[in-house]
């Protein structure tokens, strides 16, 4: 395998870790309304 | 000051921000002519790895501008703050594009400069309007951004460290599935409302499929909390 293709590997699990820093970082400080809102628990009220 | 007056200042700005943003992606269409199109030193691979790239990050940079368009749009401009910022991230938009039409791989400083600042942006737009309807969407926008900008720096450095500056047309084609990849998840985590209101979304796929991938993850994960509760009952 490539240098590329090993680097496209890395910006994956790069991309998967900061998605998922960002929701753990709601998870943990409690902001149940924001969880609530992605996961689809609370619908949009326009 | 009167309402109707702020209302003007509010439009002067707005279209200020999107006659930039016009002359930004002129520049972009004029420079993709002379220094690729038409260009007698390249090769015709070289420039469809440009163009590939160039496409990539043009998609990108409109769809920041129309994000942020429609949130401005929902929630105007109480001072000048947020003006220049958008200011500053059409001037990164350009600095972004330029590189990529040069076929380096810096053009990701400029796309981790332009996340940075679309965070500045949201939070910014949350002390403005702290009781918004689109607080959750903004503080979605603040933490994510921030935490993308971390993983496009670590992918810039492992790049020009460990593979090289300029970039071929496969190079071309992982950045954009990654650029892909990064829209997808980010917009995963929004629930954007429907139609034209919620924005262009993520290339080649529906709002309606992220919707139904969003619920199948929402029971997947309620599958495992109940087969979780039924083993410990057990």
């Amino acid at each position: 395998m490539g240098a590329e293709f090993m680097w496209f590997l890395g910006a994956v699990v790069l991309i998967t870790a900061a998605s998922l820093a960002g929701f753990l970082h709601f998870y943990f400080t409690g902001q149940q309304d924001v969880l609530d809102w992605m996961l689809g628990r609370k619908t949009y009220n326009k | 000051m009167s309402d109707s007056l702020e209302e003007k200042i509010q439009d002067a700005l707005l279209t200020f921000t999107d006659f930039l943003y016009a002359v930004v992606f002129g520049l972009i269409v004029a420079e993709t002519f002379d220094k690729i199109i038409v260009s007698e030193t390249k090769s015709y691979l070289e420039k469809t790895s440009n163009l590939l790239l160039v496409l990539g990050v043009f998609y990108f940079l409109m769809w920041d501008w129309l994000h942020g368009r429609l949130l401005t749009l929902k929630n105007p401009h109480k001072s000048y703050r947020r003006f220049f910022i958008e200011i500053v991230v059409a001037a990164c938009g350009y600095g972004a594009a330029n590189r990529a039409i040069n076929a380096r791989v810096a053009f990701l400083v400029y796309v981790v400069l332009i996340l940075i600042f679309g965070a500045l942006w949201a939070g910014r737009t949350m002390q403005e309007y702290p009781r918004s309807r689109d607080l959750s969407e903004l503080k979605v926008i603040k933490i994510y951004q921030v935490r993308y900008a971390v993983a496009v720096s670590l992918g810039a450095l492992w790049w020009y460290l460990f593979v090289r500056q300029e970039i071929t047309i496969t190079d071309a084609i992982y950045f954009i599935v990654a650029g892909w990849i990064f829209v997808f998840q980010y917009e995963f985590f929004l629930r954007r409302p429907k139609g034209i209101v919620g924005g262009p979304g993520v290339p080649f796929i529906s709002h309606e499929t992220i919707d139904r991938l969003q619920n199948s993850v929402i029971k997947f994960r309620q599958l495992i909390v109940s087969w979780f509760k039924s083993g410990q009952g057990g």
